[in-house]
């Protein structure tokens, strides 16, 4: 057992740090209730903003490809890409604040956001 | 000193090659986890071969041979840029851990592994600069660990068969 202590030690450290870091997360990720926001990124750049209360389709061109976003009863999901591993369809619905949907060959980053994000709450002097 | 291997460098060709094959099988399997840029990494195999039977150098110049290859063969330009930071970044990673005699081949396959998801991941935030990836990284980090855990263990049972094999200096 002694042999191996250096082995289970980073095994162990690795498994911690990646745990906490998957707690610290979940509680990010909360159903606040308010308005919230769709932001679809493409390459980096704000491709558009969408309310999540309205029901819509989305179709997200771009040069790296053709992506469909649909959005119903609060939920996201991507529903049809060109690309080839369709692991962004697969991803299922997002709903909650912070939640995203990747599609790494077509460059698509779908975020939601609290819509109040940037806000200050007040400024004392 | 064991001594010098004869036919080095047709080895390593044949480990290449091994990668490749492997590489291309992997493309076939499909992992039920959604989370973009899932894999088994099972052409880390030969790179862990590779840095215990010829050294950490020839580990690393297979490691980013095999990203080249790969993705000329069965991706794009793309997939050239993440396979070939991971591969980097894990075989480095690689090549110092095995210099530490308390650590095992398994663990370090392991952080292999683990420093594949992470290079990756370097690419992909400096492409789509989102910080919902940050989300999904933990989750590549315990999977790799788990794959490369397990294909560490493979390793160490069939690389003493192999240097036997080489130092023996087989006719090919």
């Amino acid at each position: 057992m002694k042999k191996y202590i250096a082995d289970i030690l980073i095994i162990t450290i690795i498994l911690i740090t990646s745990l906490f870091w998957i707690i610290y997360n979940k509680s990010f990720c909360k159903d606040t209730s308010g308005s919230k926001e769709v932001n679809v990124y493409v390459d980096g750049d704000l491709y558009g903003t969408y309310s999540i209360d309205t029901d819509d389709d989305i179709d997200i061109d771009s040069k790296y490809g053709h992506n469909r976003l649909s959005i119903k009863d609060n939920k996201v999901r991507m529903t049809d890409s060109d690309c080839d591993n369709n692991s962004c369809i697969n991803m299922g619905e997002i709903s909650y604040s912070y939640e995203s949907i990747i599609c790494i060959p077509n460059r698509v980053v779908v975020e939601i956001s609290d819509g109040n994000k940037e806000s200050i709450d007040a400024i004392a002097y | 000193m064991q001594s010098p291997i004869k036919y080095k460098t047709a080895y390593i060709g044949v480990l290449v090659a091994f990668s490749l094959i492997l590489s291309y099988i992997e493309s076939f399997i499909v992992i039920p986890i959604p989370i973009p840029g899932i894999k088994i990494g099972l052409s880390n195999l030969c790179v862990v071969v590779c840095l215990y039977l010829f050294g950490p150098l020839y580990g690393i110049m297979l490691s980013v041979v095999k990203a080249l290859l790969c993705s000329l063969l069965f991706g794009n330009f793309n997939v050239l840029m993440y396979s070939l930071m991971g591969a980097l970044l894990s075989s480095i990673a690689m090549a110092l851990l095995m210099r530490i005699k308390s650590i095992h081949m398994p663990v370090v396959s392991a952080c292999g592994g683990v420093f594949h998801n992470i290079g990756q991941f370097i690419v992909a935030y400096i492409i789509l600069r989102s910080k919902g990836l940050l989300y999904y990284l933990p989750f590549l980090i315990i999977f790799g660990l788990l794959t490369g855990l397990i294909l560490g263990i493979v390793c160490n049972l069939i690389i003493p068969p192999i240097k036997k094999i080489i130092h023996k200096g087989v006719e090919l």
